[in-house]
Order: C-alpha cells, then structure tokens, then sequence
C-alpha cells in the first residue's frame, strides 16, 4: 500500500519534471489571434460551434504527439529532419514562409497586447514598446528551464477565461447541447469560421515549436509517456480555455445580438452584460494569451530558421553563441511590435496574408511529419502504429482539404 | 567535350547520365565514397535509369563529365552494363554528406553541410571540402546566381567557406544507417577527452553513441567521465552492461563510483556483477558514503608502505605503481594495522639519501586527515586551512582508507561558487 502510495507520488514527480513543451505549446496556440476567433464564433454562432472544439482536441492531440515523440526519439527538430531527409531547397521554401507568415503572426499578438491594456484606459505608445522591451529580456536573458517557467505560468492564467465565461451565467443545458450535437450549416461564413477555429488550434509554427523544445528539454524515451500526457492534457486544457471563451461570448453577446470584431470588442462588449470582474478577467486574460504568443512565436521562428539553416540554436545558448537565433527573435519581435504605432498599417489585410501563407504550409508540414515519424531509421520501434497512421491520415487530409478551402476562399 | 577540374557535387545531382551510344541513360543520383588519405575518393556512381531503376557503376565506366551542359557520359552501351553494389564501409555523398551534420575536428563543433567541393586529380575524383558557408546553401536553393550579382553590384566578394576533407568526421551518418566502421579517424582518436565531451553533447543520441563506439576504450571512457551528467546518464541507458563495466575498470575508482552512483538501483547491480570482482569491490566500498562525504570523492589508489621501509625502496614501489597513482603527491606511512603514521611529500622522498629509512623523515605532529564520513566542506576546509594539494582519509582505529587530492574537490568548489 505504502509502496504503490510511493510509487504513484514518484510518477508524479516525474511528470511534473517532463511537463512544458505540450502545455506550453498547445496553451500558445490560443493567441490573440484565436481569441479573436473563438469569440467572434461564441458571438455570432451561440453555444452552436462548441462540438468543433472536441474535435479539433482530437485532431490537435494527434499531431502533437508525433511531433513530441519524434523530437524525443531522434533528438533533432523538426526543421532539422526535414532538411536532412528533403533536402535544402525544400526546407527553405517552408521556412521562408512560415518566417514571413510568423511576422504577421506576432503583430496579431501586439494588436492583442495594445487591445487588452486600452481596456484598462492604457495608450498603445506606452503599451505596445514596454511589453516588447519585456519580452525581449526575458528571452536573451534567461535560459530554457527559466523561460518555461515564465510560460507555465502564462499558460496557466488561461483560467481567467473558464471564470470569466461563469461568470457570465451561460445556459448549461445549451452548452452541453451545443457540444455534444454537431450542427452543421452551410452558411458560407459559419464554415469559414469552423476552419478559421481549426487553423488558430492547429497552426504549422506549434509544430515546429513543440518538437524543438521536447529535444532542447533532452526527454529520454523512457519518459515519453510523461510526455504523451503534457501533450494530451496541454490540448485539453488549451481546447477548455477556448471553449470558455466561446462559452463567454455566447452567454453575453450572442443572446444580446451583439456583433464584434476583435477580442477588445468582446471584453468591452462583456462589461455592460456581465459584469466589470467578467470584462476585466477577460481582458486580463487577451493580454496574457498576446504575451505568451509574442515570446513563444518569435522563438518558434527563431528556432526552425536556425535548425534547417545550419546557424546555433537555443534558449541556453547566450547572444553571443547564436547570434542568428536570437538575431531573428529581436527581429521579429521590432516587426511585430513597431507597426502598431502607426494607425495606418492595414492589420487587417495582413493577418489574411498571414492565415493564407500558413495555410498553405500546413499540407506540407502535416505530410511531412507522418512521414518522417514512419522512418524505421529514424524512429526505430516508436514508428506509428497501422492504425494510428490511418487515424493520422484522416486527421491531415481533413486539415488540408479546409486549409485549401480557407485559402481559396480568401484568394478568389 | 570537356572534362571538370573542380566543382560542386549539387551541380551534377539529377543531370542526365548517357551511354557510348549517346543515348540518354538515366540520371546521376549519388556518388559512393570511401576514406582515402586525407579526403575521401568517389568509387562508385548511382543513377537512376529512365525505368526508374537505382543503379550502381564503377567510376572507371565514366568516360567523361562535361560542363557545357552539365552531364556524365559512360564508356559503355545502356544494354551492356552490369549493375554492382557498394559496400558497408563506402559512404554516400547525398545520403550521408549534404544537408547532414558532421564533425569538423579543427574547431570541435558540429556544422552542417551545404554542399561538397570535389577536384578531379589525374581521371580519379576526390572529394576535398565540405562547402559549410552561407554561400553554399544559396547555391542549394538556387539562388547564388542572384546572390552574386547583388554582391557584384556592390562590388563585394562572396566567397565559399570550405571545410578541407581532413578535419571531417562523417561518424554520425554511418552509424544511423548502420554500417559499421572499425577505424576512428585519427584526429578524434588524438583529442582531449573534455573537447571529444563538448563536441559529443552537441549531437543527437545516435550520433553520440556512433562517435564513442569508435574510439579506443580507454579514451571512450575518459570522455563519458567530461561529460555534463544529464548527457551521461541519458547515454549510459543505451550502452549494454558488459560495455559499461569493461569501460567502468578504465577509470579510477572514485571516477567510476561517481558514474556508478548516477545510475538507477537495478541498473546498478547489473553493472557491478559485470564488471572484475576486484573493482566491483572497490565501488562497492565507495558507493556506500554517501554524496557529499570524503568518503565519496576519496581515491583509493595510494602508496603506503611502513616505516621501516628505505626510501629507495619507497622510491621503486612508486615507480612500479605509476599507472594507479598517476596523481600523487604523497607517499603515506602506515603501521601494522594500516593505521596511518605519516605522510611524506615526494618531493621530501626524492632529496632524501636512499639508504634512510621513511621513519627518519616523519614529521614530530600527527598527519592532519579527515575522517571519511566527514563532510566535503570539511575536507575543503582543512585544505585550505592546512595549505595541503593532498589529504588523507580514514575509517575507523585511524586506518588509512583512501586520499583526497585537490582536484577532487575543485569541482565541488566551482559548483558551490554557481
């Protein structure tokens, strides 16, 4: 009895030593750009959008996982595999276009930043560069296990929305109902947010991320079942916090008729129906989501660039080791960060660029993970099973129908 | 028609291959390499024909490589060649060189290549650098061109960083397609054990492991013993039992304990059983101070000998123990019941006529010592204290156990200061 008491606290232990790279990752993956979108779903659609989220859990965890594993089984990136295997030019063309996506992405997380501290009546020119200098020494100053610490931290503030959407007294039974029923629609615009939902849950760059941090956390094999469950519980947590906000906006706004465009919309629209506590805990939380995506995506970036080109890497390396790394962070983190001040930067215009670029590599990327986590080579016995794989395939060849769908649908 | 003298080898992958007959046979997909002198010598040629075939050529079948198109043609008819195979310790460009990363033994780091710089030396091809530069890669991507005539137009140069062929290591390719390889090259073999550590924690796991296997044990050893433990740990739990303890006995007892102590319990009995009865022994003794005591860091490697002993005779006894006390200071005087009576420096020993017996050159005091269940600070402290490079541990009845020497507490000291 003892023993197995024992037992089960150091498995515990164990765990919370593996734990970060899936929750960091699934929990950035609700940026200020996801936010946006799960309330402007919650909005305009009510509780009637929430069973997507459970299947883009299933979707989410899937991918995840192959990404950790592979990281843990071979030691290397992702952007590291696929030059290896694919070859140079491959390997730039993706990552040329998921840095040029992620630039866009990262002024998305500025915009959530400059919209959350408006709320609290603070001015964007005070904001916006006080946050980047933040962001900035908390990345070239620290090292990993530090920085994932600050993260954990961020990804566990995400409770403000749970309370905020109680707060906002949903109709239970409608929420049960809304996600365990599909509905489906063929609204032209209720399915473009039904993939606008996905492609903000499963973005190519968490991919990228995920896998460089589990081989930078140097995660035995052994303990990749700790790892397999930060994954799992990280996207059920993230996919939770989304369903919240969701949740939030569908109690308040949509029984209200209220229409909106950004996250700041929601969390101002919230205070009049719901309460300050619900506007504030939802701003609280914009702002923590846009801070997270802006340290975690400049790194992501950061990070593939560096692997598939052959230049240092890494959050325990100093400035001077790899200036290549830390020289792309900076710079996207100025990219982000300096359009803001000036009103006349088409945002909007950008962030479709950006959700175009992204979905476009997100075929190539998925194709390229199921494969490579089939090499025996390289993954030895930890290749998929056969009826992992068909589920894998399902999974991808759903993700990029939509993805071809959104991008046709913004280009034409 | 003419024929290179140099060029880079991602100028010729996928460029038509054709027969005597000048029809076109397939394309070039890989050339087979193998080590030879300072470089590494193109054997043999895959193709891939137009049925889709991946064949191999010996290279004395090409008549000529020529430039202007690039391509390759062969001494023979597509009909009338014979397909061979390459062999386990041949090498392939494509697969185990470019985009790969490799060891360049000059500046003990790991780089990738971009590309592969091959001169042709009297009809043989050599492959003499790996192209490791920005340059390089633009060429991969197809973008040198534009590169260059940006660099022209601000009239710049933009030159190619090259690796020669003699400061690469491609171990880790080799291992990850399992080919196995009994001649480490001999710049590793000559490294210190603490640069072959810094070059080993920068690969991955397969990689870390194809480079030890190829070095001599002793040397394998001493680099697991440099490296950081969350590396060495993570690297021991692939290396088999009979490995671990034939490497462990390379080490100096306090060493090898330290490694042992690393390792999960079970684990831990496999190694121990394993490994010669003698030395087994001795770690056994070690393991069982606790971390942090004198007992854990002490060395158990020493020369006592009684005080009736002469000091020439002193003297050959350290002489013929040299391997096992490759560290000391001291000689220690003990009586009967190993109890410790003395210490003498060597130094002492050497200026000392040869017929005196040890006795004559105690000191009055008693031998400052530690205890070996005493804390490291203490050891620490006494050193200091003291002004000792040397320190004598001992159990109980004042039995001489083991010694302490000053840079088996160095680390303690650095870790203590971070």
């Amino acid at each position: 009895m003892l023993a197995a008491l024992k037992n089960r606290f150091r498995s515990i232990l164990g765990f919370l030593a593996i734990v970060g790279p899936g929750i960091i990752a699934a929990a950035a993956g609700n940026d200020a750009g996801g936010i946006t979108t799960y309330s402007v779903a919650g909005a305009h659609y009510g509780y009637s959008l929430l069973w997507v989220m459970i299947v883009i859990t299933v979707v989410l965890i899937i991918v995840q996982e192959m990404c950790a594993r592979m990281g843990v089984v071979s030691g290397k990136g992702l952007a590291d595999l696929i030059r290896e295997v694919y070859g140079a030019r491959i390997a730039f063309y993706i990552l040329s276009g998921l840095f040029l996506a992620n630039i866009a992405t990262v002024m998305a997380e500025f915009a959530g930043v400059a919209g959350a501290f408006e709320i609290f009546d603070i001015p964007r020119f005070v904001s916006v560069p006080l946050s980047a200098v933040a962001i900035w020494l908390v990345i070239t100053k620290t090292n990993y296990r530090v920085a994932e610490k600050i993260f954990l931290v961020g990804a566990f503030l995400f409770i403000s929305y749970i309370i905020s959407g109680i707060l906002a007294h949903p109709q239970w039974t409608s929420v049960l109902h809304g996600s365990l029923v599909p509905t489906l629609s063929f609204d032209h615009d209720y399915i473009f947010l039904v993939i606008g939902l996905i492609g903000t849950t499963v973005a190519p760059w968490m991919q990228f991320y995920l896998q460089a941090s589990a081989v930078e956390k140097r995660i035995k094999v052994e303990q990749y079942s700790y790892t397999k469950w930060d994954v799992i519980i990280g996207s059920i947590m993230s996919d939770t916090v989304s369903a919240f906000i969701i949740i939030a906006a569908a109690a308040t706004l949509f029984v209200n008729g209220v229409k909106i465009d950004t996250a700041a919309d929601a969390a101002l629209a919230l205070g009049p129906l719901a309460g300050n506590a619900a506007e504030y805990l939802f701003a609280i939380g914009l702002l923590n989501a846009s801070l997270l995506g802006a340290m975690i995506v400049p790194l992501a970036t950061a990070y593939y660039v560096c692997e598939g080109l052959g230049f240092e890497s890494g959050l325990d390396k100093t400035f001077k080791e790899a200036p290549v790394y830390y020289g792309i962070f900076t710079f996207l983190i100025l990219s982000g960060a300096i359009p803001l001040l000036f009103p006349s930067v088409p945002l909007v215009k950008i962030m479709l660029v950006a959700q175009v670029i992204n979905g476009v590599l997100l075929a190539p990327v998925l194709i390229f993970i199921i494969k490579l986590v089939n090499k025996k080579w390289l993954m030895g016995k930890y290749v998929n099973k056969p009826w992992y794989n068909v589920v894998a395939w399902i999974s991808v060849i759903i993700l990029i129908i939509l993805s071809a769908l959104l991008v046709g649908d913004i280009i034409f | 028609m003419s024929f290179f003298s140099e060029f880079f080898f991602s100028t010729l992958v996928g460029k038509p291959v054709y027969g005597l007959n000048e029809a076109v046979y397939g394309v070039f997909r890989d050339f087979i390499v193998k080590p030879y002198k300072d470089s590494f010598i193109v054997t043999k040629v895959r193709i891939r024909t137009k049925n889709g075939e991946r064949v191999i050529v010996p290279w004395s079948m090409v008549r000529s490589i020529e430039t202007d198109p690039v391509s390759i043609s062969l001494k023979k008819n597509p009909s009338e060649i014979v397909p061979i195979e390459y062999d386990d310790t041949e090498l392939r460009l494509k697969r185990d060189f470019l985009d790969q990363q490799i060891v360049d033994t000059a500046e003990h780091r790991v780089v990738r290549v971009n590309d592969v710089k091959i001169v042709a030396v009297q009809g043989e091809l050599l492959v003499v650098a790996a192209d490791i530069g920005f340059r390089g890669l633009l060429r991969r991507i197809g973008l040198e061109g534009v590169a260059l005539s940006l660099a022209s137009l601000f009239k710049k140069g933009f030159s190619n960083t090259l690796l020669p062929s003699k400061y690469i290591d491609p171990l880790p390719a080799r291992l990850r397609h399992q080919i196995t390889l009994n001649v480490a090259q001999d710049e590793l073999k000559s490294m210190h054990p603490a640069d072959l550590a810094d070059i080993v924690s920068d690969l991955d796991q397969f990689e870390r492991l194809s480079i030890l296997q190829t070095l001599p044990m002793d040397q394998m050893a001493r680099t697991i013993e440099e490296l950081e433990p969350d590396v060495r740990k993570e690297l021991l739990e692939r290396f088999k039992d009979e490995v671990l303890s034939k490497m462990l006995e390379r080490l100096s007892p306090d060493s090898a304990t330290d490694i042992v102590a690393e390792l999960p319990a079970r684990r831990m009995r496999q190694v121990l059983n394993a490994m010669k009865l003698g030395d087994a022994e001795e770690i056994r003794e070690l393991l069982k101070f606790k971390e942090d005591t004198a007992g854990s860091i002490m060395n158990t490697e020493f020369v006592a000998l009684s005080c009736r002993t002469t000091v020439a005779r002193a003297l050959e006894e350290l002489r013929k123990k040299k391997d096992q006390v490759a560290r000391a200071y001291s000689i220690y005087v003990v009586g009967p019941a190993d109890e410790l009576e003395g210490v003498i420096s060597i130094h002492d020993l050497i200026f000392a006529e040869p017929n005196t017996q040890l006795s004559s050159l105690l000191k009055e005091d008693e031998p400052v010592s530690v205890r070996r269940k005493e804390h490291v600070d203490e050891v620490i402290e006494k050193l200091s204290k003291y002004n000792l490079v040397e320190i004598p541990v001992v159990g109980p009845k004042k039995a001489l156990v083991g010694v302490i020497t000053v840079d088996d507490v160095l680390p303690i000291l650095q870790e203590n200061n971070e």
